[in-house]
């Protein structure tokens, strides 16, 4: 959503203008994006169980793609985040 | 370092114990200062490549194989909720919500093959961020420098 900097109360410009360390114009508009941590990643303890089983998953998987050619294997990985990425979902 | 793995790398990083992607992993998991970060967006489309017939068989994975790996990969990371706003990979807007999981997580690196998202106004966008762009390569030999 636009908010156009001449519209807003003293006390929200202020507010803005403190945030981004600068001065705003009456001319300005501001264009405000929210977003989100869902999940903070994993610390300590934690950390190192969740990656050792990422990691030893990933490798179990590996060994069932060693005798595939590297760029054979490039082109299916490829082929596959292009379809993914681009296919309706 | 946040770390910001599009799908490709993420996924290059499964039929390969030594190739750069899962050299890469192992460094991130090896220093607890590094974080990665991701959305729902990049995990579902990990899913769905590994669910795509080819990467299928050659994996020979099973549906629950999948839901695991990408539980995993969540269970290590950093889980945003990317705000998408104004289009920026304009050859390509689907390249937009992995650029914006790098924004809203804060990362330090973009780590992406796709030309996409090389090119000016895209490495200008992410710069405004404070967040660079470079390939699974460069990244690695900048963790190992």
């Amino acid at each position: 959503m636009l908010h156009l900097v001449k519209d807003l109360s003293p006390e929200q410009r202020l507010a803005i203008e403190s945030l981004i360390g600068r001065r705003l114009q009456d001319d300005e508009g501001l264009f405000i994006q929210t977003s989100r941590i869902l999940k903070e990643a994993p610390a300590g303890e934690e950390r190192v169980r969740a990656y050792d089983q990422y990691l030893g998953h990933l490798d179990m998987l590996a060994g069932r793609a060693k005798d595939m050619p590297d760029t054979d294997l490039d082109a299916i990985i490829d082929e596959a985040c292009y379809h993914a990425r681009h296919s309706p979902s | 370092m946040i770390v910001s793995l599009d799908t490709g790398i993420l996924v290059r990083a499964t039929p390969r114990s030594n190739g750069p992607a899962r050299r890469l992993l192992g460094i991130i998991a090896a220093d607890q200062s590094h974080v990665l970060a991701t959305s729902h967006f990049i995990l579902t489309e990990v899913g769905k490549v590994l669910s795509y017939p080819h990467m299928h068989r050659l994996l020979n994975i099973t549906p629950n194989e999948i839901h695991e790996h990408v539980a995993y990969l969540r269970s290590i990371s950093r889980v945003v909720e990317p705000y998408v706003g104004l289009p920026v990979v304009l050859t390509d807007p689907k390249d937009d919500p992995v650029l914006y999981t790098a924004v809203s997580a804060r990362a330090d690196v973009l780590c992406a093959r796709d030309r996409a998202f090389y090119l000016p106004n895209v490495i200008e966008f992410c710069q405004r961020y404070g967040i660079e762009v470079m390939d699974e390569i460069k990244l690695l030999r900048r963790l190992l420098s």
